[in-house]
């Protein structure tokens, strides 16, 4: 259905908003995690690598079999490897023979930073899809007269 | 929405019962799986019930936890209710034409 293309658009939005605050989330629960289930250092932060979605279109408009943007896809969610601090302390579990601990390298801040970017373009699209309901509304009312 | 189909169904319909033959032969082959005005509003019809079915599955989902995707759910009733509502619109129209029809004096 070619009319609701555009809350079908905005829908992937919403669907990568929900995807990025679940990986945000997961950083922030595992902020002082310092072992891991392969018993490898500490958590690693995750992060959503996304890009743009195309679909396959035969529409007059754009020509035969032309290729359409239509939203955004995840296509993987990396782990960051950068910045492991190693703090002291020598009574961690995990202590090392010096008393020093790997921390994850999630920085409570730019997590924070990053969940308000999400919520509000996850508020954006929302917008986006209002509006375009409400232009299919206003259209029916084209037949009333 | 085809509104070429439709106003091809529309006129070939009558042109079929040889009420208006000679206004245009060359429609009725765009007609083909629409061959008549009632048929495409059965087909009409099925799909904005399909859509409904389709609404009402996600809600259950939705409730019953099938589902994690509250906004899916939310744009699935939204294209329902758009659509029952274009229905309604179309509805409205016909039974006006209708009605104008009906109301005729000669």
């Amino acid at each position: 259905m070619s009319i609701f293309d555009s809350m079908q658009i905005n829908a992937s939005g919403l669907s990568l908003e929900r995807l990025k605050l679940d990986t945000i989330s997961t950083n922030i629960a595992n902020v002082n995690t310092t072992r891991t289930e392969d018993g490898e250092g500490p958590y690693l932060k995750k992060e959503v690598v996304f890009e743009e979605s195309f679909k396959q279109v035969e529409t007059s408009l754009a020509g035969q079999g032309t290729e359409k943007s239509f939203g955004v896809k995840p296509t993987e969610i990396r782990e960051n490897t950068d910045d492991i601090v190693m703090e002291y302390n020598p009574t961690h579990p995990d202590a090392n023979e010096e008393g020093y601990v790997q921390m994850p390298n999630v920085n409570m801040a730019d997590e924070m930073i990053d969940m308000m970017t999400t919520l509000r373009t996850y508020d954006a699209n929302v917008t986006a899809m209002n509006a375009s309901k409400e232009m299919l509304t206003k259209a029916l009312q084209i037949t009333i007269g | 929405m085809n509104v070429d189909a439709l106003f091809n169904s529309l006129v070939s319909g009558p042109a079929q019962t040889g009420l208006t033959s000679g206004l245009n032969e060359q429609s009725t082959e765009a007609t083909n799986g629409l061959s008549s005005f009632s048929g495409m509003l059965e087909n009409a019809m099925s799909s904005l019930n399909e859509q409904q079915v389709a609404a009402d599955q996600g809600v259950q989902d939705l409730i019953t936890g099938n589902t994690d995707n509250l906004h899916n759910v939310m744009i699935q009733t939204s294209e329902a209710q758009l659509s029952l509502e274009l229905a309604l619109q179309l509805r409205n129209k016909g039974l006006e034409a209708y009605n104008e029809i009906k109301n005729m004096q000669f």
